[in-house]
Order: C-alpha cells, then structure tokens, then sequence
C-alpha cells in the first residue's frame, strides 16, 4: 500500500463525524422549518438536496483530480477570476474557523472549564491545530482516522445509554403538523449548513482511487445524516419538543440526564471532551484550508510562516469575538449567514465553473491532454 | 517504531495535554466550596428567599460523635431574584455554594401558589443544577419548614428526602418528577403537570431512650397539581395511584379491597375474620384509545394488571374455584374507582389536563386538534370517559387457605 495517500474509509469517518460535530452541537435543525416532531424527517430528506447542491463541486472535482480548489478555478475561470474567487474561499475558510473554534471554546466554557479565560481555550486550541496542520493532509487525515472512530463510537454510545429517557411518543403524529413545503424548506436549509465536503475536495489529490470521490461523499453523507436524524429525534424524545429548542445545547442535556445504572451517570463530560477532540480537527482541516487556498492563490510554495500568522490571526479574532458576544443564542443570525456563505461557495460559485466548463470544454480537454 | 506513528502518537499526545491541562486554571478546591444537597425556595413580603441544605465536611469526617443535623448547615439568602437570592448567601456564609449535588429543589406552596414561572429560569439556565433533580412542592409549609427532618438513617435532612422520593418505584401514591420532566410537561400546550409533594408529619416516638413523645417525619404521599405556573391543588394517594394507571406509569401499588360477602366461608372461621384483603401491582399495561361517537369525544381506558395477594383477612379460602376470580373482579374495581376519582377530580375541580389526553388527541387526531386545541380545556371537562380494568392475581404467597379459617378434611 502507498503510505503516501489517503484512503475512502479515512475520509467517510472524517466527513461523517465532522458533519455530526457541528449539527450536534447547538442543534440548529431544531429551530429550521417545520420545528416539531418532524425535524427527523427533514434531516433524512436533507439528504438528497444535500447530493444535488454539492453536484457541480464534485463534478469539477472529479474532472481536475490533481489540482486544488484554487488551480481548478485558475483553470476554467481564467487566472483573474480564478484568483479573485480563490481570494475568497481562502476568507471563508478562515471565517469558518473562527466560527467553530469560537463555538467550541463557548460550548466548552460552559461545561467543563467554566472560569478558565477564552484566550486561555482558544490558544491552546490554535497551538495544536498549527502543529496538526503543519503536518500536511495526509497525516492530517490518517491521525483524523483514530480520533474520529473513537469520537463516532462515543456518540453512538452516547445516544444508547440515553434511550431509556425518551419517550417516542412525543414523536408523534408524524407528518401530520407539517407541510411539504415546510419540510422541503427545512431540508434545503439543512443541506446548506455542512460543509465538509470541502475536506472530500481538498483531500482527493491525496486519494488513493481517485474514482471513488463520489461514492466517498454519499457514504459519508448517508451516515451522517442517519446519525444526526437519529440524534435529534432522541433528544426531542428526552427533553420534549419545546424544552429541546429552548436549550442552547440540547444534545449536552440529552447526555446530563444519562442515567442507565451507577456506573452511567453524569457522563456529560464524555460528550464534551469528544466533541473538542472532533472539533479540534475541524479546526485544524479548515485552518489548513484557508491556507492551502491563500498559498495557490499567491502562488507561495509550501510556508510554514505563513500557515503560523493565518493561525494566529484567526486565534487572535476568535478572542476578541468570543469575550464580547455568545454567538450560538443568535443562533437565527448565525443560521443564515453560514447559509448564505454555503450556498456561495459550495454551490453557486461551482455552478458558475462548471457552466463556464461546459461551454470551455474542448479547449480545456485539449490542454489537458497536450499537457499529458 | 517508524516515523509516522511516532508523529501520530505525538499528535495524540498533544492533544490529549491540550485537554487536559487547560482545566488547571478555574479550578476550585473542595474546601471552599459549600455543597448544597438540596434547596428550598419560598416567597415572604415579595422577596425570594433560597435555603440551601450544606454538607459541613468538618463535622462528617468526625462522624463519631455527630448527629445527622450537625452534618449540614442551612444557609438562607434573600433577593428580588432567584440569583440575588443566590449570590447573597455568601455575603454571611463563608463557602460558595456549589450546586451539582443537589438533588432535591422544594417549592414552598405560597409561591407554588403565586406561580413559579419567573424563578424555574434560574433552574434551567444554570450550568451547576442537575437536571436530574427532583422538583418538589412543600403541601402546606414553607420550603424551609420541610427541610431539616431527618427520620431517617441517611446521613443528612437532603439525603432522607431524596432517597424517600426515589422510594417511588415502591409506592405509586407519589410520583418524583426531574426537572427535565417537569420542563418537558411545563411546555406542553394545554395542559397541566404534577410534581411531588412533601409533607411534614408528626408522629408518636417510639424509641424510648429520646425523651420527645413525638418525632417529626417527611410523608411524600400524594402530589401537586400544577395549571400554567400556579399551583392548584393535590391528587391524594388514592388518586396518585388512579392517575399512574391512567398514564400507564404504574410500577408498584398496593391496593386494598373487600371481596363479596357471600365467599367468607363463615363455617369455617376459627378466629375474627377481618375485612380487607392486599394486592401488590408489579405489573400494568394501559391502552389508551379516542373515538368519535356522534361527534363528540370518547376516552377508553383499558388497563390490565397483574399482582402478587400479600395479604387476605377477610376469610376466604381462596383454594376454592371461582374464590380468586371474585377477588380478581373486586380488586379490578377498586383501581378503577381510584382512576375514576382521579379522573374527575382532574376535570371537574382542577379543570386542566395532567393525564396527557390532548396529546392522544394529537396523535390520533390530528386535524380535529388544529381545531379544538384552543379550547381544549372546556372541552376536556366534559370528555366522556370508560374504564376497563382486568386484575389477574399470579401470585399468592406460601398459603392458599387464610390462617383464620379452618382447612377442614375438604379436599
């Protein structure tokens, strides 16, 4: 076997247990339409929106397996243009960051390390990810690999130990509150608020069959959303449904109430230090991003200096946000802008490439294989 | 060992001191906090007042000589709020209160009565408090009246109550409810909830070496009965255990009857025969089930139990065919008097639901509970209503024949 590559099974428990780290956090499907008893449902359809938004991105990606984001824009939208978008994926990226090392550092403080300073959480946090992230995307994803298993088995633990509080007749009537639209609406919404495909696309240079980009993202998405379906149902069938969406954390309340026997009891802090290992790795992959895509974009070679000063910048704002607001409690606000920010960048900005593909298509066939 | 799992182990390392160093800061120490194993909160001249029973580890650790009320100290704080109230407690305590042991919240009935919506949001907003501690409302007293009785052999006031309350899967005259069930039903539309209740009860001394003649214990019988925020009144044991068979949460009740007087064998007595006999539940099922009948709501309750005799005075032999079944037949309408009494007190006094029906009428029917939920409580005060008990007697003990009948040379 090539060392050197990353393989299917390491990147479906990625992508599977990052998607689960954000969704389970501060449960946002909670408060998307139809907000009842159904949101299970919604989750499973979010599903097939999720396949079709994602299409032009893994299409692209599976036309230009050996390029980055940025050399794949470079290519179909020309160097301006593919520079210009490149600029601003690597901003997304860092934004994103910012947004889940903030929310790991407020849902940390609020559990476990109540009186210990953000600066204090969110440095320490961005050291190890700068070490994480120096180390590449393939040892990235091969060390993900040990951590994710454990994490997605504690969670699955997690879930079972706490089926004997929930009632699943709180999940009923099913359909009967809801409307299609309403349901559609939600999933469409929900699809629009994971985004680890880009750990599929920023890995697939790396993949050890580059032919299985697909079948990587419909596995991945596939469990993800079981998971997640099953996760919110259970935490609706615990809390009830409106205790649920007043919670700020709901699924952290799902596993306070965890009672099974003497040895199973007060385990919330299990959940917590899962979800910080998880979601230390997604700030890791997402720090490493941005600077993958700054690095193409400005065409620097392989710098650590720079991957240092993105790290600190990052760490730096997510500070100064984390001391002055509680980010999760407008979670509306928050909802629409990772939406809006979504919908840009895995969907809009793919499609206007992919378009512009189709109509370059021969030209960039030819130059593909004159350069074979 | 290669290089890459020496870096992978590297990094796992990494992150595991990241995790676990980071807890260094904010730590406290055990000897400055003051753990609260149970809280009262009562309402005078418009202040909150909050009293929290406190483990005194000095005392506990010199548990040779020291009583259980010397094991805790009550400490009383006054606010406007309920975290006012809190945070002024250190003010004359020498500890920070330190909430994560306390199991037991007690509502005093005044402010049960007043209405407990604005003091829960400090319960559910808290970090600190379980939400596996037990809400319960203090019938006829103060919070802090009910506090600091032990009768018990716990080793504090707090710990007697909570583990009397646990004590429920003993008894189905109470009910325990969390505070994660009782948001789950404070947020049902509609509808009411119950929480438990203590009272506090004097009772003969029956250990000749206390000089008092009487002794003060907690009874956790019975249980409150809530509609919106405010406290309206109590279901009685009696009532407790109708209204656990209706919400199919019965897990162990005893219920008393009187057979008919035809089976008492009264040849046979040799001795005063008397007029009750016991049957202990362990098992129940109940379905619950809606019907439009000529437009108009119809409950069926259908419940079967199963139980163990543990005791029967009245004389009856119950060797003898058809004996047990005419028992069967009379413990099965005494439940069915408890659920009925618990039915109508439910909705004719308290006018509120706290069985659950207009969630079977949600479930069931949907579209006629987008019409009818807004008056759901006029119409819930006249739902008609049957109940069907079976009472199956498995078991009967070592005897067949009552001691205080003769066998006889029958067969």
């Amino acid at each position: 076997m090539n060392s050197e590559k990353i393989t299917s099974r390491q990147l479906i428990l990625l992508i599977t247990t990052f998607g689960l780290s954000v969704t389970i956090s501060y449960m946002f499907a909670l408060n998307l339409p139809p907000s009842n008893q159904d949101v299970w449902i919604m989750i499973l359809l979010s599903f097939v929106y999720s396949l079709i938004f994602r299409i032009p991105l893994l299409f692209l990606n599976n036309k230009f397996p050996e390029l980055t984001l940025v050399e794949m824009l470079e290519k179909i939208l020309g160097k301006f243009a593919g520079k210009f978008f490149g600029l601003f994926y690597a901003l997304y990226f860092m934004a994103y960051t910012i947004f889940i090392l903030i929310l790991q550092t407020q849902m940390t403080g609020i559990n476990i390390l109540a009186s210990t300073p953000n600066w204090l959480i969110i440095g320490l946090t961005t050291i190890a990810c700068l070490y994480i992230g120096s180390k590449d995307l393939v040892m990235m994803c091969w060390t993900g690999e040990l951590v994710t298993s454990i994490s997605l088995f504690s969670i699955v633990l997690l879930i079972l130990l706490g089926l004997k509080n929930v009632n699943f007749t709180l999940l009923l009537p099913i359909l009967s509150d809801s409307t299609f639209a309403e349901i559609n609406k939600g999933a469409i919404m929900f699809s629009f608020l994971t985004t680890d495909v880009f750990v599929l696309i920023k890995a697939s240079p790396f993949l050890e069959n580059k032919k299985n980009v697909y079948k990587i993202f419909v596995y991945s998405s596939l469990f993800f959303t079981i998971i997640c379906a099953i996760a919110v149902a259970v935490t609706q069938g615990a809390l009830g449904l409106e205790q649920a969406r007043h919670t700020i954390y709901p699924f952290l309340i799902y596993t306070r109430i965890i009672n099974f026997t003497a040895a199973f009891e007060r385990i919330d802090v299990v959940f917590v230090t899962t979800w910080i290992a998880i979601n230390t790795g997604r700030v890791a992959f997402f720090m490493y991003f941005g600077y993958m895509a700054l690095k193409d974009v400005f065409n620097i070679d392989k710098s650590k200096v720079l991957f240092i000063v993105i790290g600190i910048l990052i760490g730096i704002i997510s500070i100064y946000i984390a001391n002055n607001m509680t980010i999760v409690v407008a979670q509306s606000m928050i909802n629409l802008a990772l939406m809006l920010s979504t919908a840009i960048f895995v969907t809009i900005i793919p499609l206007i490439a992919m378009i512009v593909y189709f109509f370059r298509r021969r030209s960039l066939d030819t130059e593909k294989l004159s350069e074979n | 060992m290669n290089n890459l799992s020496k870096k992978t182990l590297i990094v796992i390392f990494i992150l595991a001191i990241t995790i676990l160093l980071t807890s260094c800061t904010g730590g406290r120490e055990l000897n400055t906090l003051g753990i609260v194993v149970a809280t009262g909160l009562d309402l005078e001249d418009g202040k909150v007042i909050i009293t929290n029973e406190v483990i005194n580890p000095a005392k506990g650790s010199n548990s040779e000589n020291s009583t259980t009320q010397e094991n805790t100290l009550f400490i009383q704080g006054i606010g406007d709020t309920l975290t006012e109230a809190f945070v002024n407690t250190t003010l004359t305590f020498d500890r920070e209160l330190y909430l994560p042991h306390s199991h037991i919240v007690i509502f005093g009935e005044e402010l049960a009565k007043r209405g407990i919506g604005d003091y829960i949001d400090f319960l559910s907003r808290n970090n600190e408090q379980r939400e596996q501690s037990f809400m319960l409302v203090a019938l006829g007293a103060k919070a802090y009246d009910v506090m600091g009785i032990n009768s018990g052999i716990s080793q504090s006031p707090g710990r007697y109550i909570y583990e009397i309350v646990r004590g429920d899967i003993y008894n189905d005259e109470t009910r325990s409810f969390t505070l994660t069930e009782f948001f789950k039903y404070f947020y049902r539309p509609h509808e009411g909830f119950l929480t438990g209740v203590l009272k506090a009860v004097e009772k003969p001394q029956i250990n000749k070496e206390i000089s008092e003649n009487e002794m003060t214990v907690i009874c956790v019988k019975d249980a409150a009965a809530f509609k919106g925020d405010k406290l309206i009144g109590y279901y009685t044991g009696e009532e407790m255990i109708g209204f656990n068979f209706i919400v199919g949460e019965l897990k162990n009740a005893i219920i008393e009857f009187e057979s008919p007087d035809y089976l008492v064998d009264k040849d046979r007595i040799n001795s005063r025969a008397g007029k009750l006999s016991s049957v202990q539940v362990f098992r129940s099922k109940t379905s619950q089930n809606l019907k439009l009948i000529d437009g108009k709501l119809h409950l069926f309750i259908d419940v079967k139990f199963r139980g163990i005799l543990r005791e029967t005075t009245q004389g009856l032999d119950i060797s003898q065919p058809g004996v047990l079944k005419e028992m069967e037949n009379s413990c099965a309408k005494v439940a069915k008097s408890y659920m009925e009494q618990a039915l109508e007190k439910g909705m004719k006094e308290f006018e509120s639901d706290t069985f659950g029906i207009g969630q079977l009428v949600h479930r069931q029917y949907p579209d006629l509970w987008k019409e009818i939920e807004d008056n759901w409580e006029g119409i819930f005060v006249n739902l008609d209503y049957t109940v069907n008990v079976t009472a199956r007697i498995n078991d009967t003990g070592f005897t067949n024949t009552p001691p205080n009948i003769r066998k006889g040379k029958q067969l």
